[in-house]
């Protein structure tokens, strides 16, 4: 019997190929669009810092207007997501945690005087503290991070990545060269791999989360004698009067990204607390006006953080994209089965129950699953051959790692649009199979 | 054969009521051939749907073949339909995708048979009604009795108790309603109980019961006498 209904589906679907191609063919576009949407969500919420998740955690402060009309993000369950440079001073200060790091993306002129054969050339960087190499285990190809210093009157030295020490210096290892940062001189104590590379960069979503590497990192500690640039994102709340860079850097501009590694939660509470008392303290001074609400958050936290930011765009994108696909095929089915309810009318005639009139119409919704899931397919194969060659260009390198179609997925998808476009089948196959057949026999 | 006991059947459609069928009565032995007469819009068809399980009813009760019908879920009643029951419909109901061979087939697929059984059943039927050398013939290659003939090969494929026929050789001419006829004849000689639905007066004084429904109710003629009697009768007095 079941072969019969798939005869049955099969012809009824040859009868009219165009309109069931047509069919097959947009599920297939949209179950491989959400697919690659999918996708590229999943590798965007890979966790690239796992192995430290119980050690590390980036700190956020509400310092922020008390005005109910000025909310962070529009939401009051957000507070904000970078600190103050007079507060990022306060937390480094403190010895408990194991390590700290404040930084911020960054960029600079960078020229080598010993070869000016190179242009002097802009790059974007990060400014970082030193703990920032070792917390987020980066890989030196010779060097290191520089030394420790607890000072603010310029630390002067730079870590390179491979392929920058490669263009300023050539094939030399630059550990121990001069360069020029912005026209100061600043000396290269670490070369990164230039292999070494983590996307998402989680300890900043303010600038492309995924792009490639850094070229550089330099001492954030620097910035309080030099106006170097400020490429992350800057929150502001507070009617200040700025006209010097000292200004700034003690106004309540929000723009250093703190992040602390402890080796027991004893050692986060007892930071909490440190942090807490300094906010109530500052409170005390005028400062604050939000609340005293300190978060601790590890970067799996972080990361959904972040993305509450971005408010589900793209799932509700994908999900809208799933409708409309198992919508269209709803239609379609629909307008086809209630064509031939009158040869359904003949078949229940003859002794054909509900239920088989009902299976009938779902095999030959499963048909056209199996079509879209074929499509699906490979039109998922072309989109992700087209996106790899797409991304393979210098900035989306890292992205391109995680956009290679895994069998799992491929599976996946099958069996979803499979399941989806059936189960859309049902409602027209059980209208169908509901209509009292007496009517339609003897219609002249 | 067939047993009902003051059927009622109401169709609803909006504000308007219609009383398709009234206290609705009638028995039917198995082996008789039934011609069933009466103006248009008196309920026919409606006795014919509910008789072959196509449609409820509202009152009353029916036993076909000593079941009580309305103790029946769908799945019963299709396997009644499937095993029992043979419709011939005047606009043969076809169905217009498959050819003749797999119009026939339609009913012992859902029977179940062996595609062996299948075939053989089918070919047997074509030969009966003259049609095995069109089986891969499509219906609309078909002159309209030769689509007829096919149908009745579909409704007496799975060797049915019961015909029911609603005006099959209103569609057709004389000549081609005289062979239409002689099949179904031939058919309740086998021992078919025949139900049949026409508006031919000719054809209904053959069969040997005769029913009126006029306005949803049964008006019983005999016509195991000779008409030529009654008129006499009548003369006499
Ligand atoms: N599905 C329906 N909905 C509403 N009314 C219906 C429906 N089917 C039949 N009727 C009504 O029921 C009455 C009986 O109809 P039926 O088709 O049984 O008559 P008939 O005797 O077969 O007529 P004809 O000789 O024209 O075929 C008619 O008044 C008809 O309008
Ligand atoms: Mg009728």
């Amino acid at each position: 019997m079941l072969g019969y209904y798939l005869i049955l589906g099969w012809r009824s679907l040859w009868k009219t190929p165009i309109i069931s191609v047509l069919m097959m063919l947009v599920l297939g576009l949209g179950m491989s669009f959400s697919l690659v949407l999918l996708t590229v969500m999943e590798s965007s919420r890979y966790n690239p810092m796992q192995h430290k998740i119980d050690n590390l955690y980036a700190v956020q402060l509400d310092n922020w207007s008390d005005d109910p009309a000025n909310i962070f993000f529009g939401s009051k369950n957000f507070i904000p997501t970078a600190i103050s440079f007079r507060d990022a001073k306060a937390l480094l200060a403190s010895d408990i945690p194991t390590r700290a790091t404040m930084l911020t993306a960054s960029g600079a002129m960078l020229e080598n005087p010993g070869n000016k054969e190179v242009a002097p050339q802009l790059h974007s960087g990060y400014l970082v503290t030193r703990d920032f190499f070792s917390m987020f285990d980066v890989a030196f190809a010779s060097g290191g991070a520089w030394e420790k210093q607890n000072s603010y009157n310029g630390i002067h030295a730079i870590v390179l990545n491979e392929w920058l020490s490669n263009t300023l210096f050539g094939s030399v290892d630059s550990v121990g060269e001069m360069l020029l940062v912005d026209g100061t001189p600043y000396t290269v104590s670490g070369v990164v791999k230039g292999d070494w590379y983590m996307a998402p960069r989680v300890y900043d979503y303010s600038k492309n989360p995924f792009g490639s590497s850094p070229g550089f990192y330099f001492p954030l500690e620097d910035i309080a004698l030099n106006d170097y640039k400020r490429w992350g994102g800057i929150y502001g709340w507070k009617q200040e009067e700025i006209n010097s860079h000292q200004q700034f850097l003690a106004s309540e501009a929000l723009w250093v990204r703190p992040w602390l590694e402890f080796e027991s939660s004893q050692q986060k509470e007892l930071f909490e607390t440190f942090v807490k008392a300094y906010v109530e303290q500052e409170q005390n001074n005028g400062r604050y006006e939000g609340s005293n609400k300190v978060v601790l958050s590890n970067s799996t936290q972080w990361m959904s953080i972040q993305e509450g930011y971005q408010a589900y765009a793209d799932y509700v994108l994908a999900a809208l994209i799933l409708l409309i696909c198992t919508t269209n095929s709803i239609a379609l089915l629909m307008a086809k089965f209630l064509k031939t309810t009158a040869d359904s009318a003949i078949r229940r005639a003859l002794g054909a129950s509900r239920y088989s009139i009902f299976t009938q119409h779902m095999f030959e919704a499963f048909l056209v699953a199996l079509g879209g899931g074929v499509f699906s397919l490979l039109i998922s194969y072309y989109w992700f051959a087209v996106i790899n060659r797409t991304m393979s260009g210098w900035d989306y390198q890292f992205l391109s790692q995680f956009t290679k179609l895994s069998p799992v997925s491929l599976i996946f998808v099958f069996v979803l649009v499979l399941v989806a476009t059936t189960l859309s089948g049902a409602l027209p196959a059980w209208r169908v199979s509901k209509t009292e057949p007496g009517r339609y026999l003897n219609a002249e | 054969m067939l047993e009902m006991n003051g059927l009622q059947k109401v169709f609803r459609s909006g504000l308007v009521e219609t009383h398709a069928l009234r206290d609705f009565s009638l028995t039917v032995d198995a082996g008789e051939f039934v011609a069933v007469t009466g103006p248009s819009g008196s309920g026919k068809t409606t006795f014919l749907n509910i008789a072959g399980l196509l449609d409820g009813f509202s009152g009353g009760s029916y036993f076909l073949d000593g079941y009580n019908v309305t103790q029946l879920n769908d799945a019963r009643r299709s396997k009644m339909r499937n095993q029992k029951l043979g419709f011939i419909f005047q606009s043969f109901n076809l169905i217009a995708d498959l050819n003749i061979f797999d119009n026939v087939d339609v009913p012992l697929r859902y029977r179940g048979f062996s595609g062996r059984e299948r075939k053989k059943r089918i070919d047997k039927m074509l030969e009966m009604v003259g049609l095995l050398g069109r089986k891969k013939h499509f219906p609309g290659q078909l002159s309209g009795g030769q689509q007829q003939r096919v149908a009745i090969a579909r409704a007496l494929a799975g060797e049915p108790r019961m015909i029911l026929a609603d005006e099959p050789t209103g569609n057709l001419d004389t000549l081609m309603a005289k062979q239409i006829m002689e099949l179904l004849e031939d058919v309740n000689r086998q021992g078919t109980t025949v139900i049949m639905v026409t508006h031919d007066p000719n054809l209904a004084r053959r069969a040997n019961r005769h029913i009126q429904i006029v306005d949803g109710q049964l008006t019983d003629f005999q016509m195991y006498e000779p008409l030529s009697k009654i008129q006499q009768t009548a003369v006499a007095v």
